[in-house]
Formats: C-alpha cells, structure tokens, sequence
C-alpha cells in the first residue's frame, strides 16, 4: 500500500480533469467570462463538444418577465426607462438568473417632445400606445424550445438565444404565435401561427436565413370564433414531438388537441379523465403534466406512458401561504412538487409539503409569471444569426435584447474591476 | 470480502493509505463505479479505490450512507412512513453542514465524486465553486482557482471583446 501513498491529502488548486465538470455546470454569462482566465479553460470552453456537455448539466427555469418604471423611483430622470428583464429560477439553487433584460424609454411622460426631436432609436416605439407599454402584449414570450426563445415586441418576432446570443427574426406579420418548436427532420425552427383575421387559417413558418411560409390544414371544429389560445397565455406542452393543447373552452368534449411537429398536422388525442380543470399543460422530464388548483389544494397530474395516455395524480398537498388570495398564479414546476405561487411584485417557492422555501424578492413594480421553461443552451443552430445585428439591419432598430439596459442610465459603470465610460 | 450481517450484503472498500471500510453493498452502490463493478462481478473480494485517501472515503461513505433510502437504491428498505419531502428537507440541511469543509477538502470531494461517480455528491461539492466563479471577478476566481493568468494582457483584452455582454 505504500506505493499509494504519495496520493495529495491537501490540495490547492481544482484538478485539470476536474474542470469540465466545473464549467459544464456554469450558467452561460458565467462560461463565456471564464475564457478569460486562462488558457487552459479557453480551450476547455471551445472544444466542439463543450456545449452539449453544458446543455446536459444545465437546469430547467421557470421564467419571470419583471417590469421596473425608473420613473417611480426617481422622478426627476429624463426621459424616464421602463426596464423589462426576463429571470429564469433555478430551483435546486433557489435562486433567480437573468435571462434577458433591456430598456425601453416611456414617451407618453414627455409627450411634448415631437416626433423629429425624439431620438432616432426610440421612434420604433411610436405605434405602441403608452399605456400599453405596461400591458404584456408589448413584449412577450411565445415559446422557449432548446434555448431559444420566441419573442414578440411591438410588431416584430424574434427568435433568440439568451446564452450566445444568436437570433433571426420573422417579417412583420399580423398573425397569431400558437406553438414554437424544432422541426427534427430539418433541424430548422418552427412557428406555428393561425391568422389574426382568420383564425381558423393555420400557417407554418421556418426561421432562418430564408423564411418559408405554408399553409396547413386545420383542425376540425376550429373556427374564426372556436380558436387556440395564443402561446403567451396558454403554450402548448412539447412531449413525444407532439405539441399538446388542454380542451379549448368550446369543445363539447375533452379531447386534447395535438399537433405532430413531424408530419406538421392536427389530431384529437382521447379525453383526459382528469376530473377538473387544469389550467395549462407543461411538459416536465419528458411527461406531459398540469397543474389543478383548488381553493387551496394543488394537484400534480401526470401522464407517465405517453403511448397509453392515462392520467394520475401524483401529488396532492395543500399550500401553506398566507393571504393565498392575493396570489394570482400556481404552477408546480417540476415532478418534485416545486411549487411557484406568484403575486403582484413577488413569488413564493414552495415545496410539496406546501411550505414556503424561499421568497424570491424582486427589484420590480410587476412581476408576470410566463408558462415557459427555459434551459441555457450554448449550442449554435445554424438558422439564427450571429450575435450583432450588421450595421444597417434591415433599415430597422436594434432587437430590444441588444438595448442593455445599462448604456441607458449610468455614464459610468463598475465592470469587473474596471470603469467604463458610456457608449451610446 | 464480502459477508452478510442481519440479511444485508456487505462490501469492503479499501484506500490507497490501507485503511478498509466494510460498508453496505446498497451504499456502496450509490456510486455508479463501484454499482458497475458489482453488477459485472469484479468485487468479489475488496475493492481498492484509488487515488481517494482514507480521510476523504471516510467522508464520501458517510455521504452516500445518508443519501442511500432515498434515492431508492435497492435493498435498502426506505422508512414508510417519512413523507419523501420532509426527508429531502432534512437532505438539504444535512448536506449544508456536511459541506462545510475547507477548499482543499472540497476540491478532493469534487475529485472523489466525479471518480466514483456518485451525482449527488458531484453537485453538492462543485456548487460552491459554481457559485464562486459566478459572481466574482476574473482576478478573485483564479486566486480562488489558484490558476496562473497565462494571458497576454492584449490577448486578455481580445477574448473579454469577444462576449463583452458576458462581463457586463
């Protein structure tokens, strides 16, 4: 046994083969700064394969989107940010990351200002009506799909990337974002939309370099009036290739709509036997999932063999939140029984005991849950684009996401030991 | 080698300082390592665990003992009657108090568990350090690293260029 002896009972630096299962567990910010240390993890980082070992070990997050008016807080600033970010919570962390965050300036609290005088970068915001800058539908969330995000603001549609920042957009169209996903066949990313004039028309949509745009046939019964909710208020659930929608509120029966991202066609699934109404669908480690909520019961629903859809109720607990009134929103977020109950300006983790864990605080006026679970992905698809926006884009602004809402409000700023003087 | 006690099958570890850890089979199994010798019946006597000194494999069993009704491990009868989340609270504040070791403790753990391969443990003991990387500046991780700046300052200046969204 002596011969082993010499194996080190103090240490003082982390082992080299160690590394890569250190910064495969980084948030994204976190590995993209690590190049920066040394060499050694530089080429760690940049190995073809270091992203999808990344993407194994990331968590998934439920996502906040938090609105923060400038104004509130100082008055005085001119003119006024309305700071939008997106948080992903890590559950097992009990924390919140960011995901997304930009600044938009409020034009309706310097209303004199005329449109010429207006700086050229805030005038895509002229068709927004100010008070609608508050209202979600001024940016919102469509879909999150292999770290990618669908992102609506105003008028346009971006697909984006958080981690690397890699995006392309879709034309501005008037349509209806029903259900965004990867086409597996072609690799290519997906948007599933019905017409906002005719509803029960569907179309699909290839993102990328070139965008593709087909007509499909649509699902029986769906008229102008019977519709699919938009995918910012009820998403449908990816589980098997098949996107999932609870019964829609006119259908007599309670039969699941379900779409085949394959063959990109309809189908009813058989009645769920789940005796109450859940409100969304969500797909958790590969099952299809949703939440019933009672008074203060919640139930986690579960749907284990997706070839012999049946469900059960895999956990029932109550929640031991005060004022619970107050609160608009319950989800469970995982098969654990993690739990977000969100208010006004906070959310409340809890486990499947109902007792509350943590309080996530939040430096906002207005918290909105999203029904989206998002994954860091480092990976780059092909059919987005590299992380600027060339000079010129389209004639067009910059996406919101690469308005950082620091170049808005500090001329000077802390950043990682240096300071740095405004830019824009 | 390996003898029964009360119907459970025992297991004998061995590190490389000489020290042997007659531990049961269930908890040895929480490591996927020590789980694959035993299916492909490479531990009919004791098994020597490399690299990983008596100190630290004293500490990593005591893991893994602690963790083993859980995570379902066969053969070993979780308690019925302990709703499967409260024990998982307790989990957690075990785990706190078990992490609470010095770096160069941490980063063997690290080692041991990524060798023996027992999840848990791997995100237990590299969370800290995730934590550290996360939210500190470059010079304070490689000093927490102990990791030379092996950079030209232009080169560091280029490489911070290429995703200066990341160091905002």
């Amino acid at each position: 046994m002596a011969d082993h002896r010499e194996s080190p009972d103090t240490r003082s630096s982390i082992p080299d083969d160690l590394i890569p299962e250190i910064i495969s567990r980084l948030p994204a910010r976190a590995v993209l700064r690590s190049r920066a240390i040394c060499k050694l993890w530089r080429s760690i980082i940049d190995d073809d394969r270091f992203p999808h070992a990344h993407r194994r070990h990331q968590p998934h997050m439920p996502l906040l989107r938090l609105y923060r008016d400038d104004s509130l807080a100082s008055p005085e600033l001119n003119p006024p940010y309305l700071r939008v970010r997106i948080e992903g919570i890590d559950l097992r962390a009990r924390a919140s990351q960011p995901v997304l965050r930009f600044a938009v300036a409020q034009e309706h609290k310097h209303a004199v200002e005329s449109e010429e005088k207006r700086p050229r970068r805030d005038r895509n915001f002229r068709h927004i009506d100010p008070a609608t800058l508050w209202h979600p539908s001024a940016f919102d969330v469509h879909g999150s799909c292999d770290g990618v995000l669908l992102i609506s603001h105003g008028w346009s549609i971006y697909a984006y990337n958080p981690a690397t920042r890699c995006w392309a957009d879709l034309p501005e169209n008037g349509s209806i974002v029903i259900g965004f996903y990867v086409h597996r066949p072609s690799g290519n990313f997906h948007i599933l939309l019905s017409h906002r004039l005719c509803r029960a028309e569907h179309w699909v949509f290839t993102m990328g370099h070139k965008v593709v745009q087909r007509r499909i046939a649509s699902p029986d019964f769906l008229s102008d009036q019977n519709t699919i909710r938009p995918a910012c208020e009820s998403p449908p659930a990816l589980v098997s290739g098949n996107l999932h929608w609870l019964p829609q509120s006119f259908q007599s029966d309670r039969q699941l709509l379900v779409f085949d991202t394959v063959s990109e066609t309809f189908r009813w699934m058989s009645p769920s036997d789940v005796d109450a109404d859940g409100r969304a669908l969500l797909e958790l480690e590969g099952m299809l999932t949703m939440t019933v909520r009672g008074e203060r019961t919640v139930q986690l629903w579960v749907m284990p063999n997706y070839e012999q859809p049946a469900w059960f109720c895999k956990l029932q607990f109550s929640l031991s939140v005060d004022h619970i009134d107050r609160f608009s929103g319950v989800a469970v977020v995982s098969l654990e029984g993690d739990v977000l109950v969100h208010g006004e300006r906070c959310v409340l983790q809890c486990d499947s005991k109902g007792r509350v864990q943590k309080h996530h605080k939040l430096d906002c006026h207005r918290t909105v849950a999203m029904p989206h679970l998002f994954k860091e992905n480092l990976v780059r698809h092909g059919c987005l684009d590299c992380p600027q926006p060339k000079a010129g884009w389209r004639g067009r602004e910059r996406p919101p996401f690469f308005r950082d809402m620091r170049w808005m409000l500090l001329p000077y700023m802390k950043v990682d030991g240096e300071v740095i003087p405004q830019k824009m | 080698m390996a003898t029964r006690e009360a119907g459970k099958k025992m297991i004998m570890l061995k590190s490389p300082d000489g020290m042997e850890f007659e531990v049961e089979e269930a908890v040895a199994m929480e490591s996927q390592t020590i789980r694959k010798m035993i299916e492909d019946d490479c531990a009919d006597t004791a098994i020597l665990i490399p690299n990983i000194n008596s100190k630290i494999l004293s500490r990593v069993i005591e893991y893994c003992n602690k963790h083993v009704p859980t995570t379902g491990a066969t053969g070993a009868a979780a308690s019925d009657t302990v709703a499967p989340a409260a024990l998982a609270e307790d989990l957690k504040i075990w785990d706190a108090e078990f992490i609470k070791v010095n770096r160069a403790t941490r980063f063997d753990l690290i080692q041991a568990a990524s060798y023996l391969n027992i999840k848990g443990l791997l995100d237990l003991t590299s969370q800290t350090t995730i934590d550290t990387i996360s939210d500190n500046s470059l010079e304070e991780i490689r000093s927490f690293l102990s990791t030379k700046n092996d950079y030209l300052p232009e080169e560091e200046q280029t490489i911070r260029r290429e995703n200066q969204w990341a160091f905002q």
